[in-house]
């Protein structure tokens, strides 16, 4: 077994080693995106699908299944153009599938199949991100803050959401900050707004949508948190 | 425009709260077969037409605001015209600046291909025109010059005239045969003289021949030059024919001076100077 294979068994009852699985491998990912721009998919989303499969991967994985990468790669790619294709399906497109009299003994079992394990691998990701979502509504909960009004409280402008990341990072970061903030559920505004040159009413007008995003960040919430710019504007 | 992803982390009734990929969390209106923890593609926005009403809107009042400004700056509130031989007409808006020229005969088009008087204050127009190489020819050769001012405002109209006064009396003061009249008319003389196709100073003289000469067709005359309508006036009076020359001057003279009243007889106003219609000669 490969060295690859050894950490992903031993990130499936590790988060940390699935967290840091998923760091050293971004590049891996990346790559997998490159030249299906054609998907009717942001590139960021399309990352995020990705990170999200890679994550579902790890979890799923067993040593009967070959070589780790090469099964996430299959996967990866399946995702997207699924994705992809339900895109197309929401603008009328409709594809009809006639397979050639010799194809039709062996191969049309071979797509359901397919089918099947796309269904059963999604329903696996919608319930890890179900379980995730449930303890981050638990955790959000101990500070006050429920789902209905981040929507409102969530800033409208891309750079405001940007900035809140930056902060809530530095939260994650600094053990005293993050301290505060466990234990006494409330951020250090005078001192983020000191280290990081930004106002005291801003990270007031945020605070919960900063919160959020350090619980986020702190707990194990994988599947959630690809869908953060964690990745690729922060770092 | 190209789909966005969110994970789907909570329904309620029929609202579905959506963290959106970048972080953004959204409130969005459930779609069948949602779940909690689905990842979805986010219907694209349906594209108000809240934009395109307002963009109208903008439009509308920009346009408007546009056309009032033209128009308020472009509306003539009066007039000035300058009769030698060449026959020439300068509206005027309220900021006193010249907004249109006309020539109304062959001379007055080449004096102003020469010139380009438009958005000058006036003063500086009739100062240029009067200043200008033809003209010079004119002013040796004719005896007559007709400069009529027409404003809105009586107090304008009188405060133009003084004005008006100086610049012909400077510019006619090189050439001692020349003599200068300077009149206020009123709306009507001004539509009036439009109708005949000639400038107000001009239609004064064509009523004065009218007068003189009740048989006269005027319009034989507009294209006469003043020098030439004073001659048939004087040839008229000469021969006994219709009302004589001074008498029409007596009449002229006692017209009201505000732009608004009006000549019963005549149609027209004229108001001078010194109460009458007076003429500069310089010898």
């Amino acid at each position: 077994m490969n060295t690859i294979e050894i950490r992903v068994q031993s990130a499936q009852t590790d988060p940390g080693e699935t967290e840091q699985l998923m760091e050293d491998y971004l590049p891996f990912i990346k790559k997998q995106i490159t030249g299906m721009q054609d998907l009717m998919l942001e590139y960021d989303d399309m990352l995020s699908l990705a990170m999200l499969t890679f994550l579902n991967c790890i979890r799923q994985y067993s040593p009967q299944k070959g070589n780790f990468l090469s099964f996430c790669k299959t996967c990866i790619k399946n995702r997207l153009i699924d994705e992809g294709r339900k895109q197309m399906g929401y603008r009328s497109k409709v594809i009809a599938f006639e397979p050639k009299e010799e194809e039709e003994a062996g191969q049309i079992s071979d797509a359901e199949a397919k089918v099947s394990w796309q269904l059963y691998e999604k329903d696996q990701e919608r319930n890890a991100l179900s379980e995730e979502i449930r303890l981050l509504s638990d955790a959000l909960d101990a500070y006050g803050i429920r789902w209905e009004e981040l929507p409102r409280i969530c800033p409208k402008q891309e750079r405001s959401r940007k900035n809140c990341l930056m902060i809530a990072r530095a939260v994650v970061e600094k053990p005293d900050y993050k301290k505060e903030l466990l234990r006494q559920h409330r951020l250090p505004q005078a001192d983020l707004a000191a280290q990081l040159g930004v106002s005291a009413k801003t990270i007031e007008k945020h605070r919960k949508y900063i919160i959020t995003l350090a619980i986020l960040l702190m707990g194990d919430y994988p599947g959630i948190r690809t869908f953060l710019p964690k990745y690729r504007e922060v770092n | 425009m190209k789909a966005q992803t969110g994970i789907v982390m909570k329904i309620e009734k029929n609202t579905a709260v959506v963290m959106k990929n970048g972080g953004e969390f959204v409130s969005i209106p459930v779609r069948q077969g949602w779940k909690t923890g689905e990842v979805i593609v986010l219907p694209e926005k349906r594209r108000s037409i809240r934009p395109l009403y307002t963009a109208a809107a903008c439009l509308a009042l920009v346009f408007t605001l546009g056309a009032g400004s033209f128009h308020y700056y472009y509306a003539q509130t009066s007039l000035v015209s300058i009769d030698v031989n060449p026959s020439i007409e300068l509206g005027i808006n309220r900021f006193n600046r010249v907004v249109e020229t006309r020539a109304l005969n062959p001379e007055g088009e080449q004096i102003l291909a020469e010139q380009s008087l438009k958005n000058l204050p006036w003063q500086e127009a009739v100062d240029t025109i009067m200043g200008a190489e033809e003209m010079e020819g004119y002013f040796r050769s004719a005896s007559d010059i007709v400069v009529t001012v027409y404003a809105k405002t009586a107090d304008t109209q009188e405060a133009m005239l003084e004005e008006v006064r100086r610049y012909v009396d400077t510019a006619s003061a090189d050439y001692p045969a020349l003599q200068s009249e300077c009149h206020a008319v009123d709306e009507d003389t001004v539509s009036e003289a439009h109708d005949y196709g000639v400038t107000p100073g001009k239609y004064l003289y064509l009523q004065e021949l009218k007068e003189t000469d009740p048989e006269v067709d005027i319009t034989e005359y507009t294209h006469h030059s003043i020098e030439e309508l004073q001659g048939q006036i004087d040839a008229c009076e000469s021969h006994g024919e219709g009302t004589s020359h001074e008498e029409h001057k007596k009449h002229a003279d006692a017209v009201e001076t505000t732009p608004s009243s009006t000549d019963s007889q005549n149609g027209h106003h004229s108001q001078e100077d010194s109460g009458g219609k007076e003429s500069h000669h310089h010898d």
